[in-house]
């Protein structure tokens, strides 16, 4: 099975699942019209929509949070979407299947987790579309399709967590992210729904390993009408590409000694 | 071409099972495999006979490169499942339960489609080769080709789960218990064609505990007790082993079939028995002229334990005889 037979395949799969699940649809692109409403409540709480605007150090608090959400759940959804999709094939008993379509498991959950988030990433955007365009027009829309290149991006260091989530929640025979933990640290230090600075130092630091944090600094020049400098966008290029080293680097490490683990305990 | 199909050198399989306790938990050893070697030729359907929880389901995900062994190596075409995974799966057809497998919401079609793109299949050939499968498992007689799986029946599920093995035309088929809870029209369309598949040259490994099955579809059968094969051959040639024997076979109520069981065997005679519901099921073997003995034997037991004896019947050795003579009996599930 090569890498475009599973692309198609998942692909075809999420068409198809969303096909026969017509509510579940609706739903997904409704969300975002529920964010603009938490805006304005969060607004009035502030006095105004613009207090919250200077509160958050952004000038368009909608496109921010709109995107802030889209970016926890894509960006740190990533390890959680990879070894769902996992867990998934294994409560439909489809996991066998797939384990022995391919030479490696591995590869099958680096392309589909991708394929996958990819995919939700541009359900995503076309949700939140339509919103952006009547907030800010055209330039809110193209800020948003940059937010989601960004975090497209942003979310490549964290697959080879996504694996090891994956293998890892399998091979515990746990019917969940046995890495979940992991994601509350990764919003909290990525400063999500908050600015950075406002983290102690100490923390500030840590956050610079934090692909999230990038994903953030992205959206927020983004969202801050800020025509973002080439050298800010490079800066937030170049530190994904290190921490997507880094982070895959590491995980390759682990990965191949857990799969070879789960076929001694066995697939089911 | 390699010289068997499927070859199974001293397979060995121990697992750890969980008993209890939240933090400090409690475990088990159970020796699952104990040395089973076997091997099927091409163009031979193969039957791992034995009851549940005797091995057979072990032996082919490790055949099926799902598990691992603790010693011990499975070949299929040549290949090492250990050493050489990826080759094994590009030769292997799976099917592993008729229940579960497939996406619920999505079609027979919609599924199929899936599993062809995964497996790499041209889309120039993908639609023709859902057709064929489609047809040669008798899912679009049946008019279920875009029914949701959740709306099928078993006996369409099976078929599905067949028809998905041989999407990628594979020389070696692993069926565990294919026909496992199905109708009978469906069980025959089954067997007839995993009978269709050796003919073309294909081995077929098949578990089941149907001995009934395992008599009228394999051309060999290996019989798994206890994480061992005990017997093994053509099932004519394994029932001539008992053919001095007779099985007394009886349908009782009201009475603890372990207890009756450890009487039988007390008395010197093997006994097989299956607890369905209320009723236990026994047969018992016998030497040829021990009959009216047996059952007597049956009579005073049954009437001791205030229990009654529904239905009485000696009948002519079966392969279920060739497994009580081997193992002594016990409980058949």
């Amino acid at each position: 099975m090569g890498v475009a037979g599973i692309v198609k395949a998942e692909l075809y799969l999420q068409i198809s699942w969303l096909r026969s699940n017509r509510v579940l649809f609706a739903l997904q692109l409704f969300w975002p019209y529920t964010a603009i409403l938490v805006i304005y409540v969060m607004g009035s709480a502030y006095g105004s929509v613009e207090n919250l605007a200077s509160a958050l150090g952004v000038e368009d608090p909608l496109l921010y949070i709109v995107a802030a959400s889209a970016i926890m759940f894509a960006a740190s959804g990533i390890i959680d979407q990879t070894a769902s999709v996992a867990l998934w094939h294994r409560w439909l008993g489809t996991l066998p299947y797939i384990y022995t379509s391919t030479p490696s498991f591995t590869r099958y959950l680096v392309v589909s987790g991708l394929t996958s988030s990819l995919f939700q990433s541009a359900f995503n955007f076309l949700a939140l579309a339509p919103a952006a365009f009547i907030i800010g027009g055209l330039s809110s829309g193209l800020r948003l399709f940059l937010v989601f290149a960004v975090m497209i991006i942003g979310a490549l260091p964290l697959i080879g967590l996504g694996i090891t989530a994956a293998i890892a929640s399998i091979l515990a025979r746990e019917e969940g992210n046995v890495l979940s933990f992991l994601n509350p640290l990764l919003v909290f230090l990525g400063g999500v729904f908050y600015p950075i600075e406002i983290l102690p130092k100490i923390l500030q630091e840590a956050s610079t390993i934090i692909p999230v944090r990038y994903v953030v600094d992205a959206a927020r020049l983004a969202a801050g009408f800020q025509t973002p400098t080439g050298q800010g966008i490079l800066l937030i290029l170049y530190s994904l590409a290190l921490l997507i080293v880094l982070y895959n680097g590491l995980a390759s490490l682990g990965v191949s000694r857990l799969e070879r683990a789960t076929r001694k305990r066995g697939l089911y | 071409m390699a010289t068997y199909a499927i070859e199974t050198r001293e397979l060995r399989k121990r697992y750890r099972t969980r008993l209890g306790g939240f933090l400090r938990g409690q475990y088990k050893w159970v020796e699952a495999l104990r040395g089973v070697s076997f091997h099927v030729d091409w163009g031979e359907i193969y039957g791992l006979l034995g009851p549940n929880g005797a091995g057979k389901t072990t032996i082919v995900k490790i055949i099926a490169t799902l598990l691992e062994p603790d010693s011990g190596d499975a070949f299929v075409a040549g290949y090492s499942s250990v050493r050489d995974p990826g080759r094994v799966r590009q030769v292997i057809g799976v099917m592993l339960s008729v229940e579960r497998g497939f996406f619920w919401k999505l079609t027979a079609r919609e599924n199929l489609k899936y599993f062809g793109m995964l497996y790499g299949l041209p889309s120039s050939k993908l639609g023709d080769k859902i057709e064929e499968v489609l047809e040669l498992t008798g899912l679009k007689e049946l008019g279920a080709e875009e029914k949701r799986f959740e709306d099928m029946s078993l006996g369409m599920k099976a078929r599905l789960g067949l028809a998905r093995a041989l999407l990628k035309d594979p020389q070696v088929l692993l069926l565990d218990e294919p026909t496992l809870g199905l109708d009978p029209p469906s069980a025959r369309h089954i067997r007839g064609l995993l009978r269709e598949l050796a003919n073309d040259g294909r081995a077929v490994l098949v578990t089941t505990h149907n001995m009934f099955e395992a008599e009228i579809l394999c051309d060999r059968i290996g019989i798994i007790s206890d994480g061992r094969i005990v017997a093994e051959g053509p099932p004519q040639e394994l029932k001539r082993r008992v053919s001095d024997t007779v099985s007394i076979t009886a349908t009782l109520t009201g009475i603890v079939a372990e207890g009756l069981s450890a009487k039988v065997s007390g008395s010197g005679y093997k006994m097989l028995y299956r607890v369905e519901g209320e009723r236990v099921r026994v047969r018992i073997q016998a030497k040829r002229g021990e009959e009216v003995e047996v059952l007597d034997l049956l009579t005073r037991l049954a009437r001791d334990s205030g229990a009654r004896i529904l239905e009485v019947r000696v009948e002519e050795p079966t392969l279920e005889d060739v497994f009580i003579a081997i193992t002594g009996g016990g409980r058949w599930e």
